[in-house]
């Protein structure tokens, strides 16, 4: 079956009504983790996660994806309305819609956000339907020896590229691969680090670790920060962009596209940094550049589409080679795995409801957030004016009962609050907890491949470098870590060389 | 020096130290086939170098910078009573949940929160524990069939 036909076979498994509902469900959950500052898509997916056991693989990687793509439309939402990003990805958009919508012009801003996000999105699925067949092909090749030398490269890409201290990261990344470590060592059946309990026997327990970090501890810093954020008073007005304003966004959309997609796919590349990058590039291609911070709705269009675009591409690695390329798409890794579903070149032809399904919902659920979103804003609105007093027992609730869910286990509740009371400590000291539920996941996989790799090639440690597509893969691993080092070098020679002149 | 970068970096300095020490027990194997030790070693001695680094650089900052208003952060107001009470609130929704069953306990966390941490009245608390309650009972245990423990209000919600 050609890439067209296949698609069509996924429209018949997306359509399908159970589908469509948690299709529908996964964006708007999505949509209302972007649009409530603190709990973001890492902590919807895991609030959903538990909810999802009880589904088909399919069903429950629709509902999923559909929170991590449905969080970048309602991140816009509170960036616009309250100068308050409500994910990330859409800090930047704060810098020209708050302007926009303190200008009275709240409501195009909103309108070309959605058209941008769903423009962005369908041309990214697009871009997914014909690159993940051929990348699928490319990464048959691929053994033990290139899988463990990628997912090196991935942290280290993720670490260089992080918004805070990349030392830091590679902490958070260690700590996460030696919790990972925890259970039973599936070589030689030994225990490690379980202290003599028969909970850690089989590790620990993903759902509970990210609801901890993710769920209560965030709850316990906008408890202990408190910051208020008062909705901009400004009426919403008109959402459907005007023809000058399509006129001035539309190259601005199609340029966030592109950039938003190839960065989406690259290890490491994530929403976040697509939609700065596509506002520089904004600023850098505009006649105006002096416009820019002072309601450019190019500042606005741009960005939206760029992390729209690069969500969608981020399941390309992640679908073809079994690889995510940020921490979100870690957890729908874990998701799938639960689900007994291995990502990677192999399941297109194994798993092809799962694919396709998947792919498809995707641009179902593109529409639906622009068919449900646009009139809904007035909703959202009125629910960024719920105090934080009612939220907050609401978050704790869900996580509670999605953790307890899993087994009935009070010791699974009490790891989710000692991650929870960690976690909020850790942000207070400027620790992030996404690149430690990166190493729990992905730890072992890197583990496990790279002793594989040992196993079958006699112990040969060549073979990393010797296996041309690892060789490359470790190279630029090793670029990432000493580059950043090579250029702090020269920029001190620089400047004691210019001192040096001046004295 | 910033007290409690200092005492995390630690923290996490002493974590890698076990994990590596215990690694070391479990057994490295050899280098060409690498033990049940080998991969916790690598990561707990990576950790504990990179602590040490971030230790290194608040040492160096301080020394740098003598007077601690250098580095001093300026001060938000925090609630740090607000989030220990959640906390006991919540390791008490622990114990209670066995006895007075998940929806029971769930209206005692939520009302606690509301009245006690939110500082509302206690009706409009009531109202909302109340209502929380009643809608997770009947969207997980009755409409989703989730088996979550009933306790004394077996009798009534059975």
């Amino acid at each position: 079956m050609d890439a067209i036909g296949q698609l069509i076979y996924g429209f018949g498994i997306a359509l399908q009504p159970d589908n469509l509902l948690f299709c529908g469900v996964g964006v708007l959950m999505g949509t209302l983790v972007g649009i409530l500052p603190g709990l973001g898509p890492a902590g919807g997916i895991a609030l959903l996660m538990p909810v999802s056991f009880y589904m088909t693989p399919t069903a429950a990687v629709i509902l999923l994806s559909g929170v991590f793509y449905g969080s970048m439309y309602g991140g816009s939402t509170t960036s616009i309305l309250l100068k308050v990003p409500g994910e990330a990805a859409s800090v930047v958009t704060v810098l020209d819609g708050y302007e926009m919508a303190k200008q009275g012009r709240a409501g195009p801003a909103l309108g070309i956000a959605a058209f941008a996000s769903f423009i962005a999105g369908s041309l990214g699925l697009f871009g997914l339907v014909i690159l993940a067949p051929a990348l699928s092909r490319f990464a048959i090749r691929f053994g033990a020896p290139e899988y463990f030398s990628l997912l090196l490269l991935a942290f280290c890409f993720l670490s260089y590229l992080s918004s805070g201290s990349s030392v830091k990261f590679m902490m958070m990344a260690a700590v996460g691969i030696l919790l990972g470590t925890v259970g039973t060592d599936p070589h030689s059946g030994y225990y490690r680090f379980t202290i003599g309990t028969d909970y850690l026997v089989d590790g620990f327990d993903m759902i509970p670790v990210i609801m901890g970090l993710f769920g209560i501890a965030e709850v316990l810093y906008n408890i202990d920060v408190k910051e208020k954020s008062d909705v901009l008073s400004t009426s919403i007005g008109r959402l459907l962009p005007t023809l000058k304003d399509w006129l001035a966004s539309s190259w601005s959309i199609l340029r966030g596209t592109i950039i938003g997609f190839f960065i989406g796919m690259l290890p490491g590349g994530n929403p976040v940094i697509a939609s700065f990058a596509s506002y520089s590039v904004e600023k850098r291609f505009s006649k105006h550049p002096e416009r820019f911070g002072k309601g450019a709705i190019e500042g606005v269009a741009g960005p939206e589409a760029a992390n729209n675009s690069a969500s969608s591409a981020a399941f390309i690695p992640l679908l073809t080679i079994g690889i995510p390329v940020s921490p979100v798409t870690a957890l729908l890794l874990g998701a799938l795995m639960i689900h007994g579903v291995v990502p990677g070149p192999s399941m297109i032809t194994q798993k092809p409801e799962v694919f396709w399904g998947v792919i498809s919902s995707m641009y179902l659920g593109n529409a639906l957030l622009l068919i449900l979103n646009l009139p809904l804003i007035g909703l959202w609105v009125r629910l960024l004016r719920v105090p934080y007093v009612y939220l907050s027992p609401a978050i704790l609730g869900a996580c509670i009962i999605g953790v307890y869910s899993i087994r009935n286990s009070l010791l699974d509740l009490l790891v989710m609050i000692v991650f929870g009371v960690t976690g909020y400590l850790m942000r207070r000291v400027d620790y992030e907890p996404a690149p430690l539920i990166l190493g729990l996941i992905l730890g072992p996989i890197l583990e496990e491949h790279f002793r594989r790799s040992l196993n079958l090639y006699d112990g040969n440690f060549l073979l990393f470098f010797t296996r041309p597509i690892s060789a490359i893969f470790l190279i630029a691993a090793l670029l990432v870590i000493f580059f950043p080092l090579l250029r702090r070098k020269h920029h001190i020679h620089s400047k004691l060389e210019a001192i040096h002149k001046e004295g | 020096m910033r007290v409690d970068h200092v005492i995390a970096a630690a923290f996490f300095c002493l974590l890698g130290a076990v994990f590596a020490g215990g690694a070391i027990m479990l057994g490295f194997g050899k280098i060409t086939q690498p033990g049940p030790g080998f991969f916790p070693l690598l990561a707990g001695s990576l950790l504990v170098i990179l602590a040490v680094s971030i230790l290194w650089k608040e040492v160096r900052q301080s020394a740098a910078y003598p007077r601690s208003g250098a580095l001093t952060e300026p001060a938000e107001k925090r609630h740090h009573n607000d989030v220990a009470i959640t906390l006991a609130g919540i390791m008490g929704f622990l114990l209670v949940l066995p006895p007075l069953g998940f929806a029971l306990a769930l209206f005692c966390l939520i009302f606690f929160m509301v009245a006690w941490v939110g500082r509302r009245p206690l009706i409009v608390a009531l109202i909302y524990a109340f209502s929380s309650a009643l809608i997770v009972y009947i969207v997980f245990q009755r409409w989703l069939m989730i088996q979550l423990p009933l306790g004394i209000t077996e009798p009534f919600l059975r």
